[in-house]
């Protein structure tokens, strides 16, 4: 296999779910996903998790699942931090008026792998309207084939 | 020694020891051997609980031990520290990093830490019920899928 390089990806369009696949012939280890969640005026509680299963085609037992365990508000921006190497913030105990941190496995996960974050709650239509959800995520990639 | 790859294990099989095959039936309990002239380490175990209605609370134990599943001594003994009643689906993520939990966090989500440690061929990991709450009648099921960092043993 090749040494590990690190990459950026965004995604910043609209909608409270984001996901991203492990691309053929890599293996990612995730470093960081923050997801910045921009809640709808509806008042209803919302929860954040990342999970990761083994391909798009199988996403009833997640491979990983890691819950930010916090209720966030309507009309706040919210930032969840997911990382394997950074303390986490528990229950509703947000930092600075809106951070929090859920701590995930540091893992290496094989070509395929479906990684999904999610504000649920507003995304199973409880109001309507629907909250926006980004990512911006630092990954290790590796080749997974001598020359690759 | 070798390098390590990353393999994924899953066992979404209902009361069944994987790795006898032999039926245990009917509480959650579920055990998966190193193989021969291979080392593991562990990145995660995800487990997925689905309580059946016999009456009782679960509580997930995490074992690691030298080919034997039944050692009331095991090297490795971690527990979740939460239980779970009948009739509920509860995620319990095990891993090195993992924050431990004292309760479920959005009502059905536990993290707890176990030890980062290479286990040695023949060895077994158990995740059980240690209350062995489920029934003939009511079987309790569990799922399991395990991220593992397989190397070869011997040069």
């Amino acid at each position: 296999m090749s040494e590990w390089r690190t990459i950026y990806l965004s995604d910043s369009s609209s909608g409270s779910a984001k996901d991203f696949v492990v691309p053929t012939d890599r293996n990612y280890r995730i470093e960081s996903i923050l997801a910045t969640l921009v809640t709808s005026a509806a008042v209803t509680a919302r929860n954040v998790y990342l999970a990761a299963y083994t391909s798009t085609d199988d996403v009833t037992q997640p491979l990983f699942r890691a819950n930010a365990g916090v209720n966030f508000d309507p009309s706040l921006t919210h930032y969840i931090e997911f990382s394997g190497s950074t303390v986490r913030v528990e229950g509703d105990g947000l930092t600075d008026s809106g951070w929090t941190h859920v701590t995930i496995p540091v893992m290496e996960a094989l070509p395929g792998t479906y990684f999904f974050v999610e504000s649920f709650f507003a995304a199973d239509g409880a109001t309507g309207i629907e909250d926006d959800l980004g990512i911006r995520a630092l990954i290790d990639i590796r080749g997974t084939k001598d020359s690759t | 020694m070798a390098d390590y790859r990353v393999i994924y294990i899953t066992d979404t099989s209902t009361g069944t020891d994987d790795t006898t095959g032999a039926a245990n039936g009917i509480f959650l309990d579920k055990r998966f051997t190193v193989p021969t002239d291979r080392l593991w380490r562990i990145e995660n175990i995800q487990v997925t609980a689905i309580t059946a209605g016999a009456v009782g609370n679960r509580e997930l134990q995490l074992t690691i031990d030298r080919a034997d599943a039944s050692d009331t001594e095991p090297y490795v003994d971690i527990r979740a520290g939460v239980v779970q009643a009948a009739s509920l689906t509860r995620y319990y993520s095990f891993f090195p990093e993992a924050a431990r939990l004292t309760s479920f966090a959005d009502t059905d989500w536990l993290s707890t830490p176990i030890p980062d440690i290479e286990i040695p061929s023949g060895w077994i990991v158990r995740i059980f019920d240690n209350a062995a709450i489920g029934t003939t009648a009511a079987p309790d099921d569990m799922d399991i899928r395990m991220v593992i960092q397989q190397r070869a043993a011997k040069n």
